[in-house]
C-alpha cells in the first residue's frame, strides 16, 4: 500500500518535472527546483540576487540561484533530486548543470537579512508550481544590506527596481535601516533617486 | 581639448570647474575607494583627463591615493580641512545626479565565492 503511494507520488512527480535546459531561465529554473524539493516535504526559499531578478528582472540579471534551506544538511534524498534534475555538486558545494549555466547554491540555516531573522515568506504559484521566496520588502531589505556591507551600488539600483516593480511598504525598509544603525535619510533619498529615475537600457 | 563625460548636463554638474571634474569628484564620494581606470571606465572619459583631474584634487588636499598591492587606490582625505561640508554639498549635488548613481552600479563592489563565474 505504502509502496504503491509512493510509486504514484514518484510518477506524479515524473510528469510535473519540467526539464532544465539550456534555454531555461533563472525564474523557470527557481520554479521546477523548489516545486522539485517541495514534493519531497522541503522548504527552500530563494534570496540574494537571484530574488531580486524574480521581482525586477530587467532592473537586475543574476546567474546563480541563492536558496535557504531550512532544514540543517541538503541530505541524501536531496541530492538524488538534484543528480535527477541533472544538477551535479561542483567547488564550494556549488551546483553546476549539465546544460544550464544557472548554478545552485543551498545556504543552510535560519534566513537573515543583515541582522534581522526573517519568519515568513512569499509563496508563488505558476501552474502546479510554486516558488518560496523572500518578500519584496525583505529582498530590497537584502540587497541594501549588500549596499550597507560593501558599498555596493549595484545593490542599490536592484533594491530600487524591486521598489519599482512591486508593491512595496516602505515604512518596513526605513525599520530595518533604523534596526541596522544605517543612514536612513541618505539612503532613502539615494533610493528614490534611483527608484524615480531607472538605468536606460544600452 | 575639452573632455566630457557621458554623464548628463544638470544645474551644478560645472561647479567644481568644469563637468568632468564634478562627475569625477561626485563617483570618487559615491564609490568612497576607487582607482583611475575604473573611474576612465564608468565614466568613459580618456585616462589622461581622469589621471589630470586626480592630480589637481590630490594637490587640493581632497583626496589622498594609498597603493595597495599594485593599485593606487584613490579616496576622500579624512584630513580635508572642509570634508563635512565638501560631503554634504556632494550628497545634495547627487541627489539631482542620479546618473552618477546609475553609472556607479555599473560596478560591482560585494564579494564574490572563489569559483563562481563573473
Amino acid at each position: 500500500m505504502c509502496g504503491a503511494k509512493a510509486k504514484t507520488s514518484s510518477s506524479n512527480r515524473q510528469k510535473t518535472l519540467k526539464k532544465i535546459t539550456k534555454n531555461s531561465t533563472l525564474e523557470e529554473i527557481a520554479f521546477i527546483v523548489c516545486s522539485e524539493f517541495s514534493s519531497i516535504g522541503k522548504t527552500i526559499v530563494l534570496t540574494g540576487g537571484s530574488a531580486a531578478t524574480v521581482y525586477a528582472p530587467e532592473a537586475y540579471q543574476s546567474r546563480d540561484l541563492d536558496f535557504m534551506i531550512r532544514f540543517a544538511n541538503t541530505g541524501s534524498r536531496s541530492i538524488e533530486l538534484l543528480t535527477s534534475m541533472g544538477y551535479k555538486v561542483g567547488p564550494s558545494a556549488t551546483y553546476f548543470h549539465n546544460e544550464s549555466p544557472i548554478t545552485l547554491d543551498f545556504i543552510a540555516g535560519e534566513i537573515m537579512v543583515g541582522e534581522t531573522h526573517i519568519g515568513s515568506w512569499n509563496t508563488l504559484q505558476k501552474g502546479a508550481q510554486l516558488l518560496h521566496i523572500l518578500h519584496p520588502e525583505d529582498s530590497v531589505c537584502d540587497r541594501l544590506a549588500s549596499y550597507l556591507y560593501w558599498n555596493d551600488i549595484s545593490a542599490l539600483s536592484a533594491a530600487a527596481g524591486i521598489i519599482r516593480n512591486n508593491i512595496v511598504d516602505l515604512k518596513k525598509i526605513k525599520n530595518w535601516l533604523e534596526t541596522e544603525g544605517a543612514p536612513v535619510d541618505q539612503t532613502m533619498k539615494r533610493l528614490e533617486s534611483l527608484t524615480q529615475n531607472p538605468r536606460k537600457s544600452t | 581639448m575639452k573632455a566630457k563625460s557621458k554623464l548628463s548636463d544638470q544645474p551644478g554638474t560645472s561647479i567644481f570647474g568644469g563637468q568632468s571634474a564634478t562627475d569625477l569628484l561626485l563617483l570618487i564620494y559615491v564609490l568612497k575607494t576607487t582607482y583611475k581606470r575604473e573611474l576612465a571606465e564608468i565614466t568613459s572619459l580618456g585616462y589622461t583627463t581622469v589621471l589630470n583631474q586626480i592630480k589637481n584634487f590630490e594637490a587640493d588636499g581632497v583626496i589622498v591615493l594609498k597603493t595597495v598591492g599594485r593599485q593606487r587606490m584613490i579616496e576622500f582625505n579624512p584630513r580635508f580641512f572642509a570634508r563635512n561640508e565638501l560631503e554634504q554639498l556632494l550628497e545634495k549635488l547627487l541627489l539631482s545626479r542620479p546618473d552618477i548613481l546609475q553609472c556607479a552600479a555599473q560596478k560591482r563592489k560585494r564579494p564574490r565565492r572563489t569559483g563562481k563565474k563573473l
